[in-house]
């Protein structure tokens, strides 16, 4: 296994994409888009799948919440899965909504034992309607989720713990939390145990107005800063597995010229952590 | 009940629903025959898709296009020149090398389909395309022929022994003349299409995936989006190429960028297999069935 970077499909990006396998190792299909569609679409997916190795991507599960995931939810993912095989799926550990009402945002659970068992429990769910477990991604939040008695990093690696689950940790919402709420994202790094970082999401935000500061916002319409870099290069010094590291861009596309720019970025960071990585172990 | 000795309304009636079953039995042997499957076939390069589409032609077309786009052809009205005899070294794709060395002199764009080179290039493209059962190889077209032969054998035997008694009681036998055509023609667009059910599956996949390319095809450029509309024409079609920027490629080739009214339909009389050549032939032929879009 070696380190992979890849690009989320869209459907803007799609023949940049299909026109540079070269240097795309991998893409990234958000999922909900293709629960209601028709099958021909779903097909597409499949033999898209067999051109360049293809990862699922879902954001409206809802898997962190104390309230059980229903089974109505896990079984278009369960169907899409089946359909075109992808190498693995993730979601958000993030809720979607409560008291019957959706809340059209990833919203960050209090962070309690509460939450975190109950997320390891949906996780479950999904693996034995879906057939594997999802890959976890850390969400970003522009308020401190009310009720919650502990850090981020360790609500994370509670969850991790106590699912078996791995993570699919987005640098760009770790930076964007660390600078919002006044951490340094490698204290988030050091209660990861090493073995459970299996991908990286890379993004771009901007800042916003909040109150009388401001916030980052995490839009994934801007390019990656260099922070984000600079934290994936740290990512290769610490954790020695294989990543699959995916660009994400939802809007305000580039020319496909800077988006691979970035990419060969993130190749060269991610490489530069693993050589002071070896060097260090050398030594 | 005896069909022949039906009077002709109902005859015609009869031999209606006869040539379609024929061309149902055809269509239901093609559906048995021939896998559908297209999940574990790859194909990227835009000169593979518009050969699976429209034949070795469409990818001389489309290749000619993608050199003009990137600035290694110069183009002046129908004929095309090499810019920089340099450049046939540097490209890497076969088929864009025998077409740079083709124009080394400048001649007409559609005397490319004759030029052996260039014809041998485009036909290991469809070599390739036999090799992932995406269109037909030798075997699979001597079935679909057999089977042609035998469709066409019964629509003709029903259709002259009808005519022969009509004919005998001098009564017209126009219409039914016309209608065993008909089928006939039916049949053959039905059943000899060059492509495969893998074939027709994985284009239609591909349309699938790049349908929003297709939306936002008059705002490409050349300078500024030659890869993605090298794809767009690779997969829809050269008459897809909004004429900003790409009103050249109508000069060069006014069959193949029709945009409407093209009677070939799915199939194409030009082969993108081995059998090396089109059935186009001539420097006349410079649109031909291939850039129907399928």
């Amino acid at each position: 296994m070696r380190d992979r970077f890849g690009l989320g499909w869209r459907n803007e990006l799609a023949a940049g994409i299909l026109s540079n396998l070269d240097r795309i190792d991998v893409v990234e299909v958000i999922a909900d888009d293709y629960f209601d569609a028709p099958p021909r679409q779903t097909r597409a997916l499949r033999t898209l799948a067999s051109q360049v190795p293809l990862v699922l991507h879902g954001v409206g599960l809802g898997l962190a919440s104390c309230v059980p995931v229903e089974a109505r939810r896990l079984a278009p993912m369960a169907r899409l899965v089946d359909a075109v095989g992808p190498e693995s799926w993730s979601e958000h550990l993030a809720f979607v909504r409560g008291g019957g009402r959706e809340i059209g945002h990833l919203a960050a659970p209090p962070r309690t034992s509460a939450t975190a068992e109950g997320t390891a429990a949906n996780l479950e769910r999904a693996r034995k309607t879906v057939g594997t477990r999802p890959l976890v991604e850390n969400v970003a939040t522009l308020v401190d989720p009310p009720g919650s008695d502990r850090p981020e990093e360790d609500w994370v690696a509670g969850v991790l713990a106590a699912s078996g689950g791995d993570l699919l940790l987005d640098l760009h919402n770790l930076h964007a939390n660390a600078v919002n709420f006044g951490f340094d994202p490698r204290s988030f790094l050091d209660r990861m145990p090493s073995e459970k970082i299996a991908a990286i999401h890379l993004a771009g935000g901007r800042w916003i107005a909040a109150g009388r500061g401001r916030r980052l916002l995490d839009d994934h319409f801007h390019d990656v800063p260099d922070p984000v870099y600079d934290l994936l290069r740290e990512v290769g010094r610490r954790f020695p597995r294989p990543l699959t590291v995916i660009l994400e861009r939802d809007g305000a596309y580039p020319g496909m010229a800077s988006l691979l720019a970035q990419l060969d970025h993130a190749r060269a960071a991610l490489a530069a952590g693993r050589a002071m990585s070896d060097t260090g172990r050398a030594a | 009940m005896n069909p022949f000795e039906l009077r002709g309304p109902e005859f015609l009636a009869f031999y209606a629903v006869f040539g379609l079953v024929v061309l149902g039995l055809l269509f239901l042997l093609r559906h048995v025959g021939e896998p559908e499957d297209a999940a574990h076939v790859s194909i990227t390069n835009p000169y593979s898709i518009a050969c699976l589409r429209g034949g070795r032609n469409e990818a001389l077309r489309l290749a000619t296009v993608s050199l003009i786009d990137r600035g290694l052809l110069d183009v002046e009205g129908s004929r095309l020149k090499t810019r920089n005899a340099k450049d046939v070294a540097r490209v890497k794709d076969g088929l864009e090398k025998a077409v740079l060395i083709r124009f080394a002199r400048q001649d007409e764009a559609a005397s490319l389909f004759e030029d052996g080179l260039a014809g041998n290039a485009a036909d290991e493209v469809g070599r390739s395309l036999e090799r992932l059962g995406l269109v037909g190889g030798e075997t699979t077209t001597w079935d679909r022929r057999c089977r042609l032969l035998l469709a066409g054998v019964a629509l003709w035997a029903v259709a002259v022994v009808k005519m022969s008694i009509g004919l005998s009681r001098h009564r017209p036998i126009g219409f039914l003349f016309v209608l065993a055509w008909v089928f006939t023609v039916w049949a053959w667009r039905l059943h000899d299409p060059h492509r495969t059910r893998r074939g027709d599956t994985l284009l239609e996949d591909l349309r699938t995936l790049f349908r929003q390319l297709k939306e936002r095809a008059e705002e490409l450029r050349p300078s500024r989006d030659a890869t993605e509309a090298t794809l767009l024409a690779a997969v829809f079609g050269l008459k897809m190429l909004p004429d900003a920027g790409w009103v050249h490629v109508r000069n060069l080739y006014p069959k193949a960028t029709r945009s409407a009214g093209s009677s070939c339909g799915s199939s194409s009389s030009s082969s993108c297999g081995s059998s090396g050549g089109s059935s186009c032939g001539g420097g006349g032929c410079g649109g031909g069935c291939g850039g129907c879009g399928g």
